[in-house]
């Protein structure tokens, strides 16, 4: 029976692009992006079946925005605020338990 | 069928080179001499499988023998786009701002279970310090 079976696997990938400038009264605007993207096909061909399967995802993050203008360019951070403050709130449900755990041990100690 | 196969697997592996960048910019909008950016995050997300070929493995021999062009096949695919808002650029005459967009929703719903969670252990260490509860 004549058999193929292939299959490959992406590695994670994440590198910056720039997009299509954005020209706004006399100043250029170029968006920074991160992209992230991952995907896996795989196939198999036999003499009475043939299959195949994939999957894959694409994240785009902006990051910055380059302002060019006649003074110059000028590299402007775009955080996501959201994030930062969800991950405040993760580092403190970490780090409220161990305080109190110090504050047990230092009560008991008295 | 099998040239169909592989360019359905190419096409998949070729669409993370092709997912547009500029999609995460949104369009200008002028209000008043002030221009509005809404700028997003964007994920795309896709998936496929196809088939063809003899039901069973008991597939009798001169079934087997046929021709690959007279079985019959299917195949399914789906993918999904979401986009979250991240921040609103606004241009003036003066100069370019980024201003933040917070979920605020995401947020109070985290502030919550964080503050469940504190209650639990506040609630724990009062009780390990001043003695079990009878």
């Amino acid at each position: 029976m004549d058999k193929k079976e292939g299959r490959l696997r992406g590695p994670m990938a994440s590198h910056l692009v720039e997009g299509q400038p954005i020209r706004v009264g006399g100043r250029e605007l170029v968006p920074v992006v991160r992209v992230t993207a991952r995907g896996q096909r795989r196939a198999h061909v036999g003499t009475n079946e043939l299959t195949g399967q994939g999957w894959g995802f694409v994240r785009l993050r902006p990051v910055a925005i380059l302002e060019r203008s006649a003074s110059g360019e000028r590299h402007i951070p775009i955080q996501d605020r959201t994030v930062q403050a969800l991950g405040g709130f993760l580092l403190a449900a970490f780090v409220i338990p161990l305080l109190l755990g110090v504050a047990v041990r230092l009560a008991r100690g008295r | 069928m099998e040239a169909k196969v592989q360019n359905l697997l190419d096409a998949l592996a070729d669409l993370r080179d092709t997912a547009n960048v500029d999609a995460v910019f949104g369009e200008p909008t002028t209000v008043e001499g002030r221009t509005v950016i809404p700028v997003a995050r964007v994920t795309y997300g896709f998936g496929m499988g196809i088939g063809r070929g003899t039901l069973s493995a008991e597939a009798d021999a001169e079934e087997a023998a046929q021709d690959v062009a007279e079985k019959e096949g299917s195949g399914a695919g789906g993918g999904v786009v979401t986009a979250h808002p991240l921040a609103v650029i606004e241009v003036t005459p003066e100069g370019t701002w980024v201003k933040p967009v917070i979920d605020e929703q995401k947020l109070a719903l985290a502030a919550g279970l964080l503050g469940a969670w504190v209650v639990v252990w506040l609630a724990r260490t009062l009780v390990r310090i001043f003695g079990q509860p009878r």
